[in-house]
C-alpha cells in the first residue's frame, strides 16, 4: 500500500482532565498501526502536567475554561516554553505529518496557540486538524467559523475534518484528500457522514500511551471506549444530535471482545466509556453484560453515563448484570428534581423512575454520581424547591455511596447547536455580556430566573450539598471561585445584547434533517 | 420519621424466639418470630443527641436448646447500613459481653449506640469508617468550612449583582 506520508506527529491538544488518556489519541494510534505507519504521540495536557509542574497546570487550568489570552505572562511564558520544547521535538522525530485531536470548544486557544508555534517552526509539516472541537464555532475571535474553519482561513493548518474521523484519516494517509468532511469538501453537505457500521471500525490502540502517568483516582490505569455515536435522546440542553443525526452503536460482542484484548494486552482492569449513554441501546448493553458475563473476566471496572428508565425498561436483572459484570460505577443525567423542568429537558423518567433505579443500584452496590443543571430557562423557584427536596430525600443513599457525589460545576449554559437554542423566540431569551460565554443570559418567559438568582440558587445547593454531605468535585473549590468571577463580570459589564450571544445552527442540512 | 429495619434469620425449636426492641429504656417494639425470617421496622421519632438501642431476646427455655436469632442487616428507609454499624454492637447476656455478637443463642441484650439525627449521624461516619473510596471519582478533600466560607463571600459579593 503507497502511503504519502512517512511519519506521524500525533498530538492531544490541551486542557482538559488528567484522569484518562484522550481517546482520540489511541484512535489516531489505531488507524496509524492498522496502516502499518510510523508514529510518535504528544498529549499537551499530559506534557504540561509532567514538564511544568501541577501548579502551572492548575493555574492554566482556570484560564482555560475562561480566556486563555488573560493568562499572566509568567504562565504564558511557561507555556510557551513548553509547547515550543514539543513543536521542535516534532521537528526532530522527522514527521512529515501532524494530526492534532481538539477534544472540545474549551482546547481551541491552546490548539490555536500550538499551531501558531508550528507554523513558524515547522512550516513543511502537514498539518490535519480532527475531534469534536474543530466543528465547534470559535465566538472568541469573533467568527462565525467553525474552529476548523477559522484555522484553515489563518493557514494554521492545510486540513481539518468534520464528522467521522474515522472514515477520512486513514484515507488521507493514502493520499486522498477530496473526500466530504476534510476541508468542507461538497459545502452543503461538508461533514463526512455518520459510520453506518461500528463494528467495521478500526479499534483504538494504547501500545505507545504510557497510561502511568494519568492522574486518575486511587492511581487506577483507566482505557477510553466507545461502543457508540449520537444519542437516544435529544435533551434540549446537549449538542450531541447536532454532531451526530443518528444513533449508532457497536454490538456487545465487538465491544467485549475489545475489552478483552485491552485487559490482555495491558493489564488494566478500569474502563470509561466515552458513550453518551452507555444504555443508549438496550440490546447492545444486555448483549455486552452477557458476553462479559460469559467471558468470566474477574475484577474489571466500568464507568459511564447512564440514563435512568421506567423499570419495565430497566428490569432488576440487569442491575445483577451490572454489577457482576463490573458496572459499578455510573454517571446519571438527573439534572432536576422537578418533573417539569426534566419533562421539558426531554429527559424522559419520573421521579418514580429515579426512586426505583436507586433502590436497585442501592441492592447491587453501583454508585451513581449525579449531573444537576442549576437554572434551567424554564425552572421556577419551585422547581428548584424540588431539586433541594429531592437531595434532602436521597440523602440517605450517601451512606453506602449509592450515591457517590453531585456535579455542581457551573450554572445553565445555553450552548449553540443545541435545541434549547433554537427556542430563543419562544423562550425571549436575550443575553448578556459577561465571561460566561453562553451562562449569562435572561428568559422574557421567566423573568424572575435572573442572572443572579441563577448564582444565588447554585451557592443554595452548593450549600446544601455540603450539609447533607454528599461529596462534591475535587475542583469544587475553583468552581466557587469562576462562578464568583463570571458573576461580578456581568455586574461590570452589563451590556444587554439580544443578537451578540445566538450563534444559529451551524451543522450541516445533511445531520440537521 | 426515620425508620430502621432489623432483618433476622432463626431456628424453630419447640417454638420460635421472641425480641423486645427497645431505645433509651422505652419499648417500641415486641415481635414473635413465625418463620425462619424477619424483618422488623422500628420507627424512630427521637430528639437529637446520643441514644441507646436494645434488642432483648427473651423467653428461652430450657427445652429449646437449638433455637437461635442471627443479626443480619439493618437498613435506614430501605438503604442497607453499612457491617461496621452492626458489628460496634455487644451481646450481653448473663455475666458475658461478645462484641459484634451477631448470633443469640441464650437470652440476653443486644445494646447499640447511635447519634441523631441518625441519617446525618452515618454520613459523617462514613468516609472515617470506609476508608478511600473505590472509584474513579476524586471527591472533594477540601476542609468544609473553608467552601462554606467561600459561598458565603461570594453570596455577599452577589448582592451588587443587578442583572
Amino acid at each position: 500500500m503507497t502511503l504519502k506520508y512517512k511519519k506521524i506527529a500525533l498530538v492531544a491538544s490541551a486542557q482538559l482532565g488528567l484522569a484518562r488518556a484522550p481517546a482520540g489519541l489511541a484512535f489516531l494510534a489505531g488507524v496509524c498501526e492498522h496502516l502499518d505507519i510510523d508514529y510518535s504521540i504528544w498529549d499537551l495536557n499530559l506534557e504540561l502536567y509532567k514538564r511544568q509542574g501541577q501548579s502551572v497546570w492548575d493555574n492554566c487550568n482556570e484560564y482555560t475554561y475562561n480566556d486563555l489570552d488573560l493568562l499572566p505572562e509568567d504562565l504564558k511564558n511557561q507555556a510557551t516554553s513548553l509547547l515550543k520544547e514539543i513543536v521542535l521535538e516534532i521537528k526532530q522525530s522527522g514527521s512529515d505529518c501532524l494530526a492534532m485531536t481538539v477534544f472540545s470548544y474549551v482546547q481551541m486557544q491552546w490548539t490555536e496557540w500550538f499551531l501558531k508555534l508550528c507554523s513558524e517552526y515547522i512550516p513543511d509539516v502537514t498539518v490535519i486538524l480532527g475531534g469534536p472541537g474543530v466543528s465547534s464555532i470559535y465566538q472568541l475571535r469573533h467568527t462565525d467559523l467553525v474552529f476548523g474553519a477559522w484555522a484553515l482561513e489563518q493557514k494554521l493548518t492545510d486540513y481539518y475534518v468534520l464528522g467521522e474521523g474515522d472514515q477520512v484519516f486513514p484515507e488521507f494517509i493514502k493520499g486522498q484528500t477530496d473526500m466530504l468532511g476534510l476541508n468542507c469538501v461538497g459545502k452543503t453537505q461538508t461533514w463526512q457522514p455518520q459510520i453506518e457500521d461500528m463494528d467495521a471500525q478500526i479499534r483504538p490502540s494504547y501500545k505507545k500511551i504510557n497510561l502511568d502517568f494519568y492522574q486518575s483516582p486511587n492511581n487506577k490505569k483507566i482505557i477510553t471506549l466507545n461502543g457508540s455515536r449520537g444519542c437516544v435522546r435529544r435533551c434540549t440542553f446537549c449538542d450531541v444530535g447536532a454532531q451526530w443525526k443518528k444513533f449508532k452503536y457497536r454490538s456487545g460482542q465487538s465491544l467485549a471482545q475489545e475489552i478483552k484484548k485491552h485487559h490482555n494486552d495491558t493489564g488494566v482492569r478500569d474502563f470509561w466509556f466515552s458513550d453518551s449513554l452507555i444504555n443508549g441501546s438496550m440490546k447492545q448493553f444486555n448483549e455486552l453484560l452477557e458476553t462479559l458475563k460469559q467471558y468470566q473476566l474477574t475484577d474489571l471496572h466500568f464507568s459511564g453515563q447512564f440514563i435512568v428508565r421506567p423499570s419495565q425498561s430497566h428490569p432488576e436483572r440487569m442491575y445483577k448484570l451490572m454489577a457482576e459484570t463490573g458496572f459499578t460505577h455510573i454517571a446519571v443525567g438527573i439534572e432536576s428534581g422537578s418533573e417539569r423542568v426534566r419533562d421539558h429537558m426531554g429527559k424522559k423518567f419520573s421521579n418514580q423512575d429515579i426512586d426505583y433505579h436507586l433502590a436497585m443500584c442501592e441492592r447491587y452496590g453501583i454508585t451513581n454520581y449525579f449531573l444537576t443543571i442549576v437554572g434551567y430557562p424554564t425552572e421556577t423557584e419551585q422547581d428548584f424547591e424540588d431539586t433541594l427536596n429531592m437531595y434532602r430525600r436521597y440523602q440517605r443513599y450517601v451512606i453506602n455511596h449509592t450515591i457517590l457525589g453531585i456535579n455542581l460545576k457551573y450554572t445553565m449554559t445555553i450552548l449553540p447547536n443545541t435545541p434549547i437554542s433554537t427556542m430563543q423566540q419562544e423562550l425571549d431569551v436575550e443575553w448578556i455580556h459577561g465571561e460566561g460565554n453562553q451562562m449569562e443570559w435572561r428568559s422574557g418567559s421567566n423573568p424572575d430566573l435572573t442572572v443572579k438568582e441563577r448564582y444565588s440558587r447554585w451557592i443554595r445547593l452548593v450549600r446544601l450539598a455540603l450539609d447533607l454531605g454528599y461529596n462534591l468535585s475535587e475542583e469544587v473549590l475553583i468552581d466557587i471561585a469562576t462562578n464568583k468571577r463570571k458573576a461580578l463580570s456581568v455586574r461590570e459589564n452589563a451590556i444587554v445584547d439580544r443578537t451578540a450571544r445566538y450563534i444559529p445552527i451551524q451543522a450541516p442540512t445533511e445531520l440537521l434533517s | 420519621m426515620t425508620v430502621l429495619t432489623f432483618k433476622f434469620s432463626s431456628t424453630e425449636c419447640n417454638g420460635w424466639p421472641k425480641l423486645r426492641f427497645c431505645v433509651d429504656d422505652d419499648v417500641l417494639v415486641e415481635y414473635d418470630f413465625d418463620s425462619d425470617t424477619a424483618s422488623v421496622d422500628i420507627p424512630l421519632d427521637l430528639i437529637d443527641g446520643n441514644h441507646v438501642l436494645e434488642i432483648e431476646r427473651y423467653g428461652k427455655t430450657d427445652n429449646q436448646t437449638n433455637q437461635l436469632v442471627t443479626l443480619e442487616d439493618i437498613y435506614i428507609q430501605d438503604v442497607r447500613l453499612p457491617d461496621w454499624f452492626k458489628s460496634s454492637g455487644t451481646f450481653y447476656f448473663h455475666d458475658q459481653a461478645i462484641q459484634s455478637g451477631l448470633i443469640w443463642h441464650p437470652n440476653g441484650k443486644f445494646i447499640l449506640n447511635f447519634c441523631t439525627p441518625i441519617i446525618n449521624w452515618f454520613v459523617d461516619q462514613r468516609l472515617e469508617r470506609w476508608g478511600p473510596i473505590e472509584s474513579l471519582f476524586n471527591p472533594s478533600q477540601h476542609n468544609k468550612q473553608r467552601l462554606y466560607q467561600s459561598l458565603a463571600e461570594f453570596e455577599q459579593e452577589l448582592n451588587d449583582v443587578k442583572v
